[in-house]
C-alpha cells in the first residue's frame, strides 16, 4: 500500500511537472522574433517548472488537509480513495503523455512532413482538447472510487487540475503586468 | 462612432488615400510591389486588393495601414471610417478589433499602436512559420534553385529579395543557418517601416547577413535574381495578380518561388485550430484564418503567372503529402527561366523533383 501511495504520488507529480514545463514553453512561444530563443525557452520552462511546484505544492497539501479532517476512521479509506484516484488518472493521463512523447521523439526526424504532422496529428489537436481531456480525467478519477469519499476526491482531482490548466494563462497575465509589451 | 462620416479631419496629405465604396483603400503592408501593380491595371482609383469587392472580405492588417502609392509616404487611416466599412461589410470582429485601437486626436490610428500590434502579429506569425519548419521549407527549394544559377554561371553576387518581408523571418532564418553561401545576398523588402526597422535590428542583434529595406521589391536598385514570398500571394486578386507576375519579367530575374497556404476541404478547420490555439491577438487570428479561406487554387496561380510572365517555366511544388489525397498546408508556385529547368531538376534529386506538378513551358 505505501509503495503504491508513492508511486502514483511521483507519478502525478511527474506528470503535473512536465505539463508545466509545457506550459511555460507555449508562453514563451510566440514572444520573441528572434531565430535563437533558446535562452529565453529554457528560462520561461524553469519558472514554469518552479511555479508548477507551488502549484503541487499546493495540491498535496490540500489533500493533506481532507485526510487531516477526516474522522480518524475514515482517514485510511480516504487515503486508498485517493490512490485509487490516482493510479485511475494516471492510466488516463499516461498515454496522453507517452503519446505527446513520441511526437516530441519525431521532431528530431530529417523528414520535415513527419515533423510537421506532429504539430497537425497531435500538438494541434491535444492542446485544443486539453482542458476537455483534464476534466475527463477527473471525471474517470473520481469514477473509480467508492461513493462515500467521491465528493473530496473530485474537489481535490478538480482543485489540481485547475490550477494546472490556470498556469499558463497565468504566466501570461504575470508577463504582461512585467512587460506590458512585447518588443522584438 | 456609428453613422459618423468617414473623414472628419482634413489633413495635409488626406487625398492620397483612396476609397473603395466606404472604405479607406489602405494599401496592404508588407507587399512591395503593391504601387506598380496598381499603375500596371492602370486603374488607381480602385487599387485595393483588401477592397470589399474580395470574395472573402479584407483582412484588418491590411486596412489598419495606408501608404501613398509611389511614394512609400505613410498616411492616415480613421479609425470610424474603418469600423464602419468593416461593419457595412458585415464584419462585425473586425469592427470590433480595429474599435479597440488607439487613435490621435484627429481620430486617426495612433502608428505607434498599429506598429506595435502588427510586430506582435508577426511574432504570432513566426511562431506558427517556426513549428510548421517553414525556413527549412523554403530551404530545401531555394538551395537547389541557388545551385542551379551557379551552375549556369549567374552572376555574383545572387540576389535573393523576399517580398513583403514583414519581420525578415524566412531570410533570418536562412541567414542563420548560413545555408545559401557567401556570395548570396539576401535582401528583404517591405513597405512598413517599423517592421524593416525590427527585422534590421533583429539581423543585427543576432549578426547575421542579410538587410532589409523600405522599398518596392520590383525597383530596386539592385534588381534580383530570385524573388521569394510568403503568404504574400493572396492579398493579390483578380488582374491585379496577373500584374505582380508580370514584375517578374525582367532579364536579371531568373527565378520566383511563392508560398501560400493551399486551399483545400480542410484549410479552414486547420487554420482556425491553429490560429486559434497558438495566436493571441484577436488581429492575427482574424486575418490568420481569413488568409486560409482567401487563398488561390493552384490553377488560378499557374493561369496568372503563364499569362503574366510567359518566358517562365512553372510548377506547382509540395501539393501532396507522400503522393497521397493529402493537401500540404502550403503549397509553392515555382518559376524559373526555361535553361534552368534541367539543372533544377537534377539539383532536386527524383525525391524532390516528384513533388513538383506538371510544368508549364513558355
Amino acid at each position: 500500500m505505501t509503495v503504491t501511495v508513492i508511486a502514483a504520488g511521483i507519478g502525478l507529480w511527474l506528470l503535473a511537472t512536465i505539463d508545466a514545463a509545457a506550459s511555460g514553453y507555449r508562453d514563451a512561444a510566440g514572444r520573441s522574433l528572434k531565430i535563437d530563443k533558446r535562452v529565453g525557452y529554457r528560462r520561461a520552462v524553469r519558472r514554469a517548472v518552479a511555479v508548477g511546484q507551488g502549484l503541487i505544492a499546493l495540491a498535496f497539501t490540500a489533500g493533506g488537509l481532507f485526510l487531516r479532517m477526516a474522522n480518524p476512521e475514515d482517514s485510511p479509506r480516504l487515503l486508498e480513495a485517493y490512490t485509487g484516484a490516482a493510479v485511475a488518472a494516471l492510466s488516463f493521463f499516461g498515454p496522453i503523455a507517452v503519446a505527446v512523447g513520441i511526437a516530441i521523439l519525431l521532431r528530431f526526424s530529417r523528414n520535415l512532413d513527419v515533423r510537421s504532422l506532429t504539430s497537425v496529428l497531435v500538438f494541434g489537436p491535444f492542446l485544443l482538447t486539453r482542458p476537455f481531456l483534464a476534466y475527463l480525467g477527473v471525471a474517470i478519477a473520481t469514477a473509480s472510487v467508492a461513493p462515500p469519499v467521491r465528493i473530496p476526491v473530485a474537489g481535490l482531482s478538480a482543485f489540481a487540475v485547475t490550477l494546472m490548466l490556470l498556469l499558463e494563462p497565468a504566466l501570461g497575465w504575470v508577463r504582461r503586468w512585467r512587460v506590458p509589451s512585447p518588443s522584438p | 462612432m456609428r453613422g459618423e462620416p468617414r473623414r472628419k479631419h482634413r489633413r495635409p496629405g488626406d487625398d492620397a488615400i483612396a476609397f473603395v465604396d466606404a472604405a479607406p483603400v489602405a494599401i496592404p503592408q508588407g507587399i512591395p510591389g503593391y504601387n506598380d501593380v496598381s499603375r500596371a491595371s492602370g486603374d488607381t482609383s480602385s487599387i485595393s486588393m483588401s477592397s470589399p469587392q474580395n470574395d472573402f472580405g479584407r483582412e484588418i492588417s491590411d486596412a489598419i495601414v495606408s501608404f501613398t502609392p509611389g511614394a512609400l509616404g505613410r498616411e492616415p487611416v480613421y479609425r470610424d471610417a474603418l469600423v464602419a466599412s468593416f461593419r457595412q461589410e458585415g464584419n462585425y470582429r473586425a469592427a470590433r478589433i480595429v474599435a479597440g485601437i488607439a487613435v490621435d486626436s484627429h481620430g486617426a490610428l495612433e502608428e505607434r499602436a498599429v506598429d506595435g500590434l502588427l510586430i506582435r502579429a508577426h511574432c504570432e506569425i513566426q511562431r506558427v512559420s517556426e513549428e510548421f519548419l517553414h525556413g527549412e521549407r523554403v530551404a530545401q527549394l531555394l538551395l537547389p534553385v541557388i545551385e542551379s544559377l551557379r551552375a549556369a554561371g549567374a552572376s555574383r553576387p545572387i540576389r535573393v529579395v523576399d517580398i513583403g518581408c514583414g519581420t525578415g523571418y524566412v531570410l533570418r532564418w536562412l541567414a542563420s543557418r548560413g545555408a545559401v553561401g557567401a556570395d548570396v545576398e539576401l535582401i528583404g523588402a517591405d513597405f512598413n517601416p517599423a517592421l524593416v526597422a525590427a527585422a534590421t535590428a533583429l539581423a543585427e542583434e543576432e549578426s547575421l547577413a542579410c538587410r532589409f529595406l523600405v522599398a518596392d521589391a520590383f525597383v530596386l536598385d539592385e534588381p534580383a535574381a530570385i524573388f521569394l514570398s510568403t503568404g504574400v500571394l493572396h492579398h493579390f486578386r483578380g488582374a491585379s495578380l496577373a500584374s505582380f507576375f508580370a514584375q517578374h519579367a525582367g532579364p536579371e530575374t531568373r527565378a520566383f518561388l511563392h508560398f501560400d497556404f493551399q486551399p483545400s476541404v480542410i484549410a479552414g478547420v486547420g487554420a482556425w485550430v491553429f490560429h486559434v490555439l497558438r495566436m493571441r491577438e484577436p488581429l492575427s487570428r482574424h486575418d490568420g484564418v481569413l488568409s486560409a479561406q482567401r487563398v488561390h487554387s493552384a490553377e488560378t496561380l499557374m493561369t496568372a503567372a503563364e499569362a503574366a510572365g510567359p518566358d517562365f517555366c512553372t510548377a506547382i511544388f509540395g501539393a501532396r503529402l507522400w503522393r497521397l489525397p493529402i493537401p500540404r498546408v502550403f503549397h509553392t508556385l515555382a518559376g524559373v527561366r526555361p535553361e534552368l529547368r534541367e539543372p533544377l531538376l537534377e539539383r532536386l534529386g527524383p525525391r524532390m523533383a516528384s513533388r513538383l506538378g506538371e510544368w508549364r513551358l513558355p
